[in-house]
């Protein structure tokens, strides 16, 4: 889904310390797949394999797992660590266009795809793409980022609100990706829509630098003189002196939203 | 507050208000650790939705008390703290909640909820609370943060511009909820906790009632923030997202307890 665009690109140490921090939400998505041994699940946007490898012992050896991905490297380093974990005799990657995947309509018991869809530019394709390889009766779950939602406190309200906007609209391709899930489930015609709100609260600024990486996103606020190196300067100051004085805050919220196919 | 009426509101919004806060008002009842005999306080106490409830909390052996800077409200929560036979211990009193008619350490619990986004001085009324609290005693603050609130729409530029400017103008401290983690340190609370609450609403009259936006666009448009043909198109999207049921809103509300040390 970005193999024509790599906006929000990010490698294995981000995901994997993003991981840790999102342990909870990841695994409140397992829930409303409503898994069962010997269940056929697909993950889209798979990384590196960390949900693959959860869902392979949910489904358990009689079951079958995919996971897609459109970055070769990430099915590489996905198909790696299904070996490693002696589950690679039903953990699948493969490397494919989110929004046209090679599989046969009604596949899958269940799909997931967690923060995927903040990256494209179509991700009503990837929902429909998702909705065609379901079964009927079978759930679709997605968990995305509202970079909408996206607040520091700061004395420098005024920045921040700037810088927010700006990164929110213009640094991903869909980066107000959580709110749009419930209206783009009820678009598909999904029933028993469920929509869980999840806030994560960042209490450290470096943490939060490299979650949200605002180094990049401050450098891309400057080229497109959003704000001035003067601004920057006084906004990472601010922030720095919440850092020294442990009143650093923030937070945005994930949406986590499931819908059946009937 | 007493000087300006920004983000005014009028005792049917709060009861409104009022049942979709609900449950969260319990937990702010239970993080301030009330016992049988306390004496309570709530800054921000309208008509008396909170004080009433703490009354039974506290019982009659205890006391709890409201204020607000709205003569009108005091009035109107001592008429319901009379008809639900609490008004010998729940009094009601007009005062400025950064300048409370209570000795020092008098409160075994302060709370406040949706006050901080009106003042001009919220630290001044934290400080306050503070004050009158006993030390050990817990204050317990719950407020939106407006920066948060973020509606579901193709018109992602307006919104952003309208919600911006509703959080940043139309209240004195719109960003309340996110600001308290900061305040309730630099007033050197202990035991500080602070929890997010997300809250959705998927009905578009609702949401344009809750957020007051009959109110606010009036003043983005009066400060030229969005012009009318851009009002018209903002209307018509979330009118189509009302007829088609994919209306979606969201805001965050922020709790935060602590102990006076």
């Amino acid at each position: 889904m970005m193999a024509t665009s790599t906006k929000g690109y990010v490698d294995t140490e981000y995901l994997r310390i993003v991981a840790e921090l999102l342990e909870k939400p990841k695994r409140q998505t397992y829930l409303p797949m409503q898994i069962e041994k010997g269940d056929k699940v697909l993950d889209v946007g798979c990384g590196p394999g960390t949900d693959t490898l959860a869902l392979a012992e949910l489904v358990g050896p009689t079951g079958e797992v995919y996971g897609v991905d459109f970055d070769g490297a990430m099915v590489a380093e996905a198909e790696l660590r299904a070996e490693k974990a002696r589950v690679n005799g039903w953990v699948h990657h493969k490397e494919a266009d989110a929004t046209a995947m090679p599989f046969a309509s009604g596949s899958f018991d269940a799909c997931r795809s967690e923060r995927v869809f903040q990256h494209s530019l179509n991700p009503r394709a990837i929902l429909a793409e998702m909705v065609r390889v379901t079964k009927k009766d079978g759930w679709v779950v997605v968990l995305d980022s509202d970079w909408g939602s996206l607040g520091v406190d700061t004395d420098e309200v005024e920045i921040e609100r700037r810088l927010m906007s700006f990164s929110a609209t213009e640094t991903h391709h869909n980066g107000v990706s959580g709110r749009c899930l419930y209206r783009f489930f009820k678009e598909q015609g999904l029933t028993d829509i469920s929509v869980e709100l999840l806030p994560i609260v960042i209490t450290s600024y470096p943490l939060m630098s490299l979650i949200y990486t605002f180094g990049e996103k401050e450098r891309q606020a400057l080229a497109a003189k959003i704000v001035t190196t003067d601004e920057i300067q006084r906004w990472r100051a601010s922030l720095e002196r919440a850092e020294a004085n442990g009143t650093f805050f923030a937070y945005f919220c994930m949406a986590l939203v499931a819908g059946c196919k009937s | 507050m007493p000087t300006s009426a920004k983000g005014y509101f009028d005792t049917e919004y709060l009861r409104v208000v009022a049942e979709i806060a609900e449950e969260y008002k319990r937990r702010t009842y239970s993080l301030m650790k009330i016992e049988k005999g306390h004496k309570v306080l709530d800054a921000g106490c309208g008509p008396g939705t909170d004080t009433i409830a703490l009354g039974s909390l506290v019982g009659p052996s205890g006391e709890v008390y409201g204020v607000d800077f709205d003569p009108a409200m005091i009035a109107e929560a001592n008429r319901r703290a009379a008809t639900a036979g609490v008004a010998h211990w729940v009094h009601h009193q007009d005062a400025d909640a950064t300048a409370m008619p209570f000795e020092s350490g008098y409160f075994d619990s302060c709370r406040s909820e949706r006050l901080f986004q009106h003042l001009l001085n919220p630290r001044g009324a934290l400080a306050e609370m503070t004050r009158v609290t006993k030390k050990g005693g817990w204050i317990v603050v719950l407020d939106t943060d407006w920066g948060s609130c973020g509606i579901d729409t193709d018109e992602v530029e307006l919104e952003r511009r309208l919600m911006t400017f509703y959080a940043t103008e139309t209240y004195h401290n719109g960003y309340s909820g996110r600001r308290l983690s900061r305040f309730f340190k630099e007033h050197d609370l202990a035991d500080i906790s602070v929890e997010v609450i997300p809250y959705v609403c998927t009905n578009y009259q609702l949401a344009r009632y809750l957020f007051a936006f009959d109110s606010h666009e009036a003043q983005a448009l009066a400060e030229k923030i969005v012009t009318e043909e851009e009002l018209r198109r903002w209307h018509e999207s979330l009118q189509r997202d009302e007829e088609n049921g994919t209306f979606f809103s969201c805001t965050n509300i922020a709790m935060a307890a602590g102990r006076k040390p």
